[in-house]
């Protein structure tokens, strides 16, 4: 499959990493667009040509549109949905998690990202907790500040990190 | 969390795709409903956290799951009414959470295309099932790729659950066919508990 990077796009978007987004995305549109318009075009001609809607999988294989080609579609779309909306980079790092500190007053939220990371961490602490899953990490905390916050998840998920 | 959970799976020979078939897609929708209503029901223990991080790949700007499924869990529903928004966040993101739970499904091995669906031409998820092994196996197989198709019906009505089935098999075999595989995850409201119903699409 073409554009391994699009899904790790996705979890940058979600930790406020918008520029390494954007290249993942650019990355993809490059190396799809220019099979893109004559997908488009044999769709369409599919789309008219089928008399049902229960027919049309089997139209569009009879025009040569196999599942891979519209995956192809699908995921030039979403690459440039990725590109056109990512906005600006909020994203901080700390020992090598990328992290977005969200400080909605009475609650604060982390979302993070940890390439070297691995399985699943659930914890409480003491005001709050940290959950992690294959490197993307989310906690919530009442009362506390941003360094301590970083502090604490980097302490929990110390245990599953290859790069100790 | 605890919600239930069933699955069944039906083979894509009962779905006509030729002319020479009648179009009965909706019949067999009926029979598919009644299926999942029938079929055993095991307890699933979700950990709510992972809720929070399954939020990467919902369609709409919504956070706060875990507080809304608590709202339809608990039937706190009131005078108000129900929010499609929500409730389609809501099973985006119990549908990872239990691909997680249940077949251990890899954040990196997913990738969400609701966002695009005005394409016409996709389903709302897919995952690789040659990078998927225990989720293969459930399904029998060693590769291929499994389209997800997300639903949710927090009415008990039941022609607008049949109607959400058929529509979902209609958008799937667009791209699954003929020899992929495909997944209609559908949350619905079973009294006083949430219901997540797994209906693959196996190709035969």
């Amino acid at each position: 499959m073409n554009c391994k990077n699009l899904n790790k796009a996705i979890v940058m978007l979600w930790v406020g990493d918008s520029k390494e987004a954007e290249e993942d995305a650019k990355e993809c549109m490059n190396l799809l667009k220019e099979e893109i318009p004559n997908l488009r075009i044999l769709i369409k001609e599919a789309k008219i040509e089928a008399e049902s809607e229960y027919l049309l999988p089997k139209t569009l294989r009879e025009k040569g549109l196999n599942p891979e080609d519209l995956l192809k579609l699908a995921m030039y779309e979403l690459s440039r949905r990725i590109y056109l909306f990512s906005g600006d980079t909020k994203s901080k790092e700390r020992s090598g998690v990328i992290y977005l500190w969200l400080d909605l007053g009475v609650k604060k939220i982390l979302r993070g990202y940890c390439e070297d990371c691995y399985g699943y961490v659930s914890t409480l602490l003491g005001s709050g907790f940290v959950v992690m899953v294959d490197g993307v990490i989310y906690a919530e905390f009442l009362g506390t500040d941003e360094d301590k916050a970083v502090e604490s998840v980097l302490g929990a998920i110390k245990g599953h990190r290859k790069n100790k | 969390m605890e919600i239930k959970f069933s699955s069944i799976k039906v083979p894509s020979s009962l779905i006509p795709h030729e002319k020479e078939e009648i179009d009965q897609t909706k019949q067999i929708s009926e029979y598919i409903y009644e299926a999942v209503r029938n079929s055993d029901v095991i307890d699933l223990d979700i950990d709510e956290k992972i809720l929070f991080i399954y939020s990467i790949f919902t369609s709409k700007l919504v956070d706060n799951v875990l507080e809304n499924s608590y709202s339809y869990l608990y039937g706190l529903k009131g005078y108000k009414y129900l929010s499609g928004d929500i409730s389609i966040v809501l099973s985006e993101t119990i549908t990872f959470a239990t691909l997680h739970t249940l077949y251990d499904v890899k954040i990196e091995n997913i990738l969400p295309f609701r966002t695009v669906k005005y394409l016409g031409t996709i389903a709302d998820a897919l995952i690789d099932l040659e990078k998927e092994l225990k989720l293969a196996k459930e399904l029998e197989t060693e590769s291929g790729l499994l389209f997800i198709n997300v639903r949710a019906a927090m009415s008990p009505r039941s022609y607008y659950v049949v109607d959400k089935i058929w529509k979902s098999i209609l958008n799937l075999e667009l791209v699954r066919y003929p020899d992929n595989y495909g997944l209609i995850s559908l949350l619905t409201r079973d009294k006083e508990t949430l219901k997540e119903s797994f209906i693959f699409i196996t190709p035969q």
